[in-house]
């Protein structure tokens, strides 16, 4: 994935997208869209930062969780299984993209309890356990986009194949000289940012 | 167009919260971690006391100690752990990653101490009769080596988290080797007045202030190592030294926890004939208390690194 930091307007679109599609309750974010003020006035500089999980190459959530959550795909995409989590969360303390949601306690969005909606989510279910971003791998399967990338109304997403050449997100990475976020890690994100 | 009517009522409602929780806002600011609490910190120090304790024991064949260390790793540390887990029913999953995963290591650790501490104990104590010394010689030092291993692996599950720059040092896991023996002396100190068996305190003493001081010594270079590594390592140190931490950390464990005792065993080396051995009991329940200080410090500032740097 790419995200570009001079599309992004910080319209919060993609974190809506995200948590109708993934049905997360009140408090849970798989998607995140920081502020970053820069400069003195009056040189002031806001920018916005989109973030999810980074689908790193070497990711320390799979690494470390001792029960087997996480895991990672032929292609690269890190996938969880909920049903494995026992609530150690290892996986928040070695994660350096705070791209892991834990679902400590499951509240209703309003105060007459689960909505149908709700209740379809099930997320009572997932009380106790870890959840994030697995690039919407329903949607990807089935040859559509994550719901964040197609969603953006500035087209600052974009989602692809890294290890073709060809493909839209490599040639914006070699054009743009995307970088990735907390490179000096290790991990090798799979997300990079479009200066 | 939402009325400012519309608006009203909806923040008036008991429910209402920030749609984005003020803590996500902003990824540049250092934020301590918040997963782990009280619970963690006592599962990770009674492992460290348990293991301490047994090993001591082994060394001066004492049976009450043999069975308060296992007892404290089996029982007490898994219990900890399984009352901080959300799902316990599922804890068994925990020996799933070996391969990778630190904690599933330390539990396969747990568990073959849980075994064969099992077996030593009941050879050393006599409650089962063995012919073949080699056998209990073996299960002696498998045991053994098991409780160094639950010693050390919490270390590594620290300096797993690459983006907790203060977890991260390789001081740590050294410091939590060092601070678990020193407790296993402390607690070996405590419980000895109570029981028959005689030791040679003075021999006992002298090794106990060897684990102090070292001990001392190295949570001084942790903070001059750390105080060197990246930014969020700094804040930690910073809240250990002056921030919120500062008395519990200053106070509690390096004046209470090693100082003091540092004074009171050397006192009792120097005037060995004099002093009662109950002096050490006292310098071993400080240092109990501030090896449990140590681990919440150590615990509560990680640091995380954050998401965006603030210029």
């Amino acid at each position: 994935m790419t995200i570009d930091l001079k599309r992004c307007i910080g319209c919060q679109s993609c974190t809506i997208a995200c948590k109708m599609k993934n049905g997360t309750p009140p408090g849970i974010f798989y998607r995140k869209v920081f502020e970053k003020v820069t400069g003195k006035y009056p040189n002031i500089k806001r920018s916005y930062i989109p973030t999810n999980c980074m689908h790193c190459d070497d990711p320390p959530c799979v690494r470390n969780c001792p029960s087997g959550v996480f895991s990672k795909r032929d292609d690269g995409v890190v996938i969880y299984d909920p049903g494995k989590c026992y609530g150690a969360r290892v996986c928040r303390m070695v994660c350096p993209y705070e791209a892991i949601s834990f679902f400590e306690k499951v509240e209703p969005y309003f105060p007459n309890g689960f909505t149908p909606i709700e209740k379809y989510w099930d997320n009572a279910s997932k009380e106790g356990t870890a959840g994030k971003c697995d690039f919407c791998i329903d949607r990807v399967t089935t040859g559509l986009q994550p719901a964040c990338v197609k969603t953006c109304p500035t087209e600052a997403l974009k989602f692809g194949d890294l290890n073709d050449p060809n493909s839209d997100v490599s040639k914006l990475i070699l054009a743009r000289g995307g970088y990735q976020m907390h490179a000096e890690l290790g991990t090798n994100p799979s997300v990079y940012y479009l200066p | 167009m939402i009325s400012n009517e519309a608006t009203k009522r909806v923040e008036a409602l008991p429910h209402y919260t920030r749609l984005i929780p003020e803590s996500q806002e902003i990824g540049s600011q250092y934020k301590t971690q918040t997963d782990w609490k009280l619970v963690e910190v006592l599962s990770f120090y009674l492992g460290g006391v348990g293991t301490g304790l047994y090993l001591l024991s082994q060394v001066f064949d004492y049976g009450i100690g043999l069975i308060v260390g296992y007892l404290l790793v089996v029982v007490c540390k898994n219990g900890a752990h399984l009352l901080a887990s959300s799902k316990p029913f599922r804890a068994m999953g925990v020996l799933r990653k070996p391969g990778t995963s630190w904690i599933s290591r330390g539990a396969y650790g747990i568990f073959t101490f849980a075994v064969l501490g099992l077996i030593d104990i009941a050879f050393r104590t006599g409650m089962v009769t063995v012919e073949n010394v080699i056998l209990a010689n073996v299960v002696s030092i498998l045991t053994a080596l098991a409780a160094f291993f639950i010693m050390a692996y919490v270390g590594f599950v620290f300096a797993e988290a690459r983006n907790i720059g203060f977890w991260n040092s390789p001081i740590i896991p050294v410091l939590i080797i060092s601070y678990s023996f020193c407790m296993g002396y402390a607690l070996f100190l405590v419980l000895a007045p109570f029981t028959a068996d005689q030791f040679g305190y003075p021999a006992l003493a002298r090794q106990f202030l060897l684990t102090l001081v070292t001990t001392t010594l190295l949570i001084f270079i942790l903070l001059t190592v750390v105080k060197r590594m990246t930014k969020s390592a700094q804040q930690a140190a910073s809240m250990l030294i002056t921030g919120k931490f500062s008395m519990m950390f200053g106070f509690g464990v390096i004046i209470a926890g090693l100082l003091a005792p540092i004074c009171l065993v050397g006192y009792y080396l120097v005037n060995v004939e004099t002093v009662s051995a109950s002096l050490l009991s006292l310098a071993g329940l400080l240092v109990l208390v501030g090896g449990l200080l140590c681990e919440m410090c150590l615990i509560y500032a990680g640091v995380y690194r954050p998401l965006v740097e603030v210029e």
